[in-house]
C-alpha cells in the first residue's frame, strides 16, 4: 500500500493535466492487493484466532 | 517521556498532517478529474502520513514494552493518537474524496457526513474498550482495530478513486440523478461503494469478533489460506451446483 500511494503521488505530481496516466496500473493492481489482504484479515480473523491458540496449545503441551 | 511516547507524539501530528493536507485538497476536488488524470495530491499525501502513522503505531508498543517505565502516560498518549490518525483523519478523507464539493445532493452529503461521524463514534468506542481490555491477558483483538479500519477505508478509497483513470472496469459516470447524487458531474463508478463500507468498517470495531493481533507473521499466511479456502470451496459449490 505505501508503494502503490506513493506511486500514485509520483505521477499525479507529474502530470498537472492528467496526461501520463499509465503509471497508475501500478497503484491500482497494489490497491486492489492491500483490499484483498484486509478482506482477508477480517473475514478468517475468528479461525486464525482459534487456530493460533490450536497452535500455541500444541507448542506448549509438548515442551 | 520514553522513545515510544515520542513515536507516539509522532503519530499523532501524523494525522494532524493528515488532516492539514485533506484541508488543502479541498480546493483542488472542485474538479477532481480533469482530461482522464488526477490532479489531487494532497489526498495522497495525506494517505501517506495515516499509512507512516500505521507503521509508527505497529512499532510503538514493542518498544513501549522493552523501555518504557510510564505505561499509563504511554496508553493515553496511544489512544488520543489512534483517535486523530486512524479515526477523524480517514472520516474526513472520506468525506473530502467523495463530498464532490458544490455539485452533490443535501441527500449523498448528508449520508456522507452521518458516515464519517460513524467511524469517529466506534472508532472512539473501539478505543475505549481497548483501553479497558488491555490489562488482560488475551492476545487477541476484539473487533477490528483502529489502524485495521484505516487501512481497509484507505485500500478501497484509493482503489475506487483511480479505478476510472486506469481504464479498468466502468469510466467515469455522469449519474444524472438530482436526488441521489447530484448533478450529472463526472465521478467515479463504485463510490456509492464507500457508504456501506464505512458502515460495516465501524460496526466491525464494535463487533465481538476476535480478531489476531498478527504477531510473528503465521495469522497474516493463516488469513491467506483461509480466504483461498473459502474461494475454492465457494468455486467447487458453484461448478457442482451447475
Amino acid at each position: 500500500m505505501l508503494v502503490a500511494i506513493t506511486s500514485a503521488l509520483i505521477h499525479t505530481t507529474k502530470s498537472e493535466h492528467g496526461h501520463e496516466m499509465e503509471g497508475l496500473n501500478l497503484s491500482f493492481y497494489l490497491f486492489i492487493i492491500s483490499a484483498l489482504l484486509v478482506l482477508a484479515y477480517i473475514i478468517s480473523g475468528k479461525q486464525v484466532v482459534e487456530k493460533s491458540k490450536q497452535i500455541d496449545d500444541s507448542v506448549s503441551s509438548e515442551e | 517521556m520514553g522513545i515510544a511516547d515520542y513515536i507516539t507524539l509522532c503519530n499523532g501530528l501524523l494525522g494532524t498532517a493528515a488532516i492539514l493536507f485533506i484541508i488543502l485538497a479541498v480546493e483542488d476536488l472542485h474538479q477532481p478529474y480533469y482530461q482522464g488524470g488526477l490532479k489531487t495530491h494532497y489526498i495522497w499525501l495525506a494517505m501517506l502520513c495515516i499509512l507512516a502513522s500505521v507503521i509508527g503505531d505497529i512499532i510503538d508498543g514493542p518498544i513501549a514494552r522493552r523501555y518504557s517505565k510510564r505505561k499509563l502516560l504511554g496508553g493515553s498518549l496511544d489512544i488520543m493518537s489512534d483517535c486523530i490518525s486512524f479515526c477523524v483523519a480517514p472520516a474526513l478523507l472520506i468525506f473530502v474524496m467523495f463530498g464532490r464539493w458544490g455539485e452533490a445532493s443535501p441527500f449523498w452529503t448528508i449520508s456522507l457526513g452521518i458516515a464519517s461521524c460513524w467511524i469517529i463514534a466506534t472508532g472512539m468506542l473501539r478505543l475505549a474498550r481497548f483501553q479497558y481490555d488491555d490489562g488482560s491477558e488475551i492476545n487477541y483483538f476484539v473487533g477490528l482495530s483502529s489502524p485495521g479500519n484505516a487501512l481497509l477505508i484507505l485500500s478501497f478509497a484509493g482503489l475506487i478513486w483511480i479505478q476510472p483513470s486506469v481504464g479498468f472496469g466502468p469510466d467515469l459516470t455522469t449519474w444524472d440523478c438530482s436526488i441521489c447524487f447530484g448533478k450529472g458531474t463526472p465521478k467515479p463508478y463504485f463510490d456509492f461503494m464507500m457508504l456501506p463500507l464505512m458502515f460495516i468498517s465501524g460496526g466491525l470495531m464494535i463487533a465481538d469478533r476476535p480478531m489476531s493481533k498478527l504477531k510473528g507473521g503465521l495469522p497474516m499466511k493463516l488469513s491467506v489460506i483461509q480466504l483461498v479456502r473459502y474461494a475454492s470451496c465457494d468455486n467447487i459449490s458453484v461448478n457442482s451446483y451447475h
